[in-house]
């Protein structure tokens, strides 16, 4: 008997080990849970409001109709009686809430047409509506209104094909502030909540003397390495 | 752990006596055929979890490719999708089949020198395209870009700041370029993601395998990976679908922006376009003469990212040309005062 048995005892404990590895393997899938923990952040929430699509600012229609103490007023309702000319820089008594931020289109009457305050006034005399407010635009911004014409600056939104819907072309006052056209900085939503792998901003480290990018800014400020990429948020 | 070999009947034995097999090499093969049983039992043993019918049922186990489904097969399989979508979120949705359009080829253009970086247009994709929430899936990446450089390596998707846009940055959003020659189609073993001839690249979620070739292949990191079943808010779910974009989708399988063709074949602008507060963003037929796009290709300077990758990608970037009246802020983007 113990012959034969060392016979069979060339491969003396594999055998066992195969059938336990198994049997080890099998334990431990069924104790450790069937479900694989998947590392997840949750994304952060994002108000509907702050993604509305569409028109971004409300533009005055024409003629140009506000809402004063619960009565619609129009421009010539009290424009009858105010005739300033160009000439007649004033300090203004109303429409103090309007920011005049245009440049060295600083005056009112730049624009607005003197003798018809619910219309605006060209460089020809001539006078157009708020709703072609683009006209009065392009004489002093020649190559945007040429990109406006094609649609390459500004927005069209609706229908990229006006065979099935409409495409509505915002005008200049539909996005900017006629008054301060600049866009403000605006708060932004929140980033991407994945993870994370290596250092994020070491590669954007650019303050240095040598860099011909940041020599005017650092001179600018008077020290070396104080602004610029150092104001870098978000990193964690 | 109990072996059967304490139990012995008559037919063991007999077995055991015979010559060559003894008590030793029967404990031996008895106890990894055991385990091998056990081991098969227990690797199975997620299957039990899928108690919900549409990750695994008998008619979306036998469907057919999406090129293979006739009108009949696309209706039953449109149905069952209804009927989950339905169940899982409370939402009957609207969901259809769309097809390319004849004599259409969508282009995407973006005008760097307008985007202030806001993200505006990654949360509309989100809500429009019944992304998961958690863990999170976003199409579309906005890299804060240093001035100087155009090495996106040096870009960083995760800045945050007060306000936008930083004086010292640009900002580059990248999402599927939808390229002519696409890498991301050519690696797919089970031909799950192909080119419509409108340009986009699509996928068929019920046919994807998801072993992530496609995502290694994209030189744009444009393909996203469901690592666990998705989660979206019931309130959230947009019930405007297709097949092919924004119906939801299931743990393990890929997906990415499709130029939300569920809008864009109907003749609607994407969602990241309507919702762009500075109008960076056009997109249109490059095949129409007169459309935004082909003006832009036409008489701006654009360039495609990672040209040398041989993509031909459909999404272009541009710039304005410098104003020299913008003395206030030039590095500023959003000082829209070009003369």
């Amino acid at each position: 008997m113990s012959r034969t048995s060392k016979n069979e005892n060339k491969i003396p404990v594999a055998g066992y080990f195969v059938g336990i590895g198994f049997l080890i393997t099998a334990g431990a899938l069924i104790l450790t849970g069937a479900s694989v923990e998947v590392p997840q952040n949750d994304s952060p929430a994002v108000r509907a409001a702050q993604i509305v699509p569409g028109v971004w600012r409300v533009a005055l229609s024409d003629p140009p109709i506000m809402e004063i103490n619960s009565m619609e007023m129009r421009c010539n309702h009290c424009h009858f009686i105010d005739m300033k000319t160009r000439d007649q820089a004033r300090v203004l008594v109303q429409h103090t809430d309007i920011e005049l931020s245009h440049g060295s289109n600083d005056a009112c009457l730049n624009c607005h047409d003197s003798a018809d305050r619910e219309k605006l006034t060209l460089r020809n005399g001539e006078t157009v509506g708020f709703d072609h407010v683009e006209q009065l635009c392009a004489q002093c911004h020649g190559p945007i209104y040429r990109d406006w014409q094609k649609g390459i600056h500004g927005k069209t939104i609706g229908y990229w094909d006006t065979d099935l819907g409409p495409a509505t072309k915002l005008s200049c006052t539909e996005c900017h502030d006629p008054h301060s056209p600049a866009y403000d900085p605006m708060p932004l939503l929140p980033g991407p909540n994945t993870l994370r792998m290596g250092k994020q901003h070491g590669a954007l480290d650019l303050i240095d003397e040598r860099n011909p990018l940041q020599r005017w800014r650092l001179k600018d400020s008077g020290a070396h390495g104080s602004s610029g990429t150092s104001q870098d948020g978000g990193d964690h | 752990m109990q072996l059967p070999i304490i139990n012995q009947s008559e037919k063991t034995r007999e077995y055991a006596s015979r010559p060559g097999m003894t008590r030793r090499s029967f404990l031996r093969t008895g106890t990894a055929a055991t385990g091998a049983v056990a081991a098969i039992a227990a690797s199975l043993s997620p299957l039990r979890e899928l108690t919900d019918t549409d990750q695994f049922s008998v008619s979306r186990f036998l469907q057919k490719h999406y090129k293979e489904m006739d009108g009949q097969d696309m209706a039953a399989a449109l149905e069952r999708i209804s009927k989950a979508v339905e169940k899982r979120y409370d939402v009957r949705p609207d969901i259809r089949d769309i097809k390319p359009m004849d004599g259409v080829e969508f282009v995407y253009a973006l005008n760097l020198t307008r985007c202030i970086g806001c993200r505006k247009c990654v949360h509309a994709c989100v809500e429009e395209n019944n992304q998961s929430r958690s863990p999170e899936i976003q199409y579309i990446r906005v890299l804060e870009m240093p001035r100087g450089t155009t090495d996106i390596e040096q870009g960083n998707h995760h800045y945050q700041r007060a306000t936008v846009p930083s004086e010292d940055h640009y900002y580059m959003p990248i999402q599927c370029h939808q390229c002519a020659n696409p890498p991301c189609v050519k690696v797919c073993p089970v031909e799950a993601t192909w080119q419509d001839s409108d340009g986009i690249t699509v996928i068929d979620y019920d046919w994807c395998i998801g072993c992530r070739y496609c995502e290694a292949a994209c030189p744009y990191w444009a393909r996203r990976f469901n690592f666990s079943t998705p989660s979206i808010p019931k309130d959230k779910i947009n019930p405007d679908m297709s097949y092919l974009s924004n119906r939801p989708r299931e743990n393990g399988v890929m997906e990415k922006c499709h130029f939300c063709l569920h809008r864009t074949r109907l003749g609607k602008m994407p969602a990241c376009l309507e919702v762009c507060p500075t109008g960076a963003r056009k997109f249109g037929n490059v095949l129409d003469p007169n459309s935004e796009v082909r003006q832009i290709l036409e008489s701006k300077r654009v360039f495609v990212l990672k040209q040398e990758a041989g993509t031909l990608p459909r999404f272009f970037y541009y710039f304005d040309e410098r104003d020299s009246t913008n003395e206030t802020n030039p590095a500023n983007p959003a000082n829209g005062g070009d003369a």
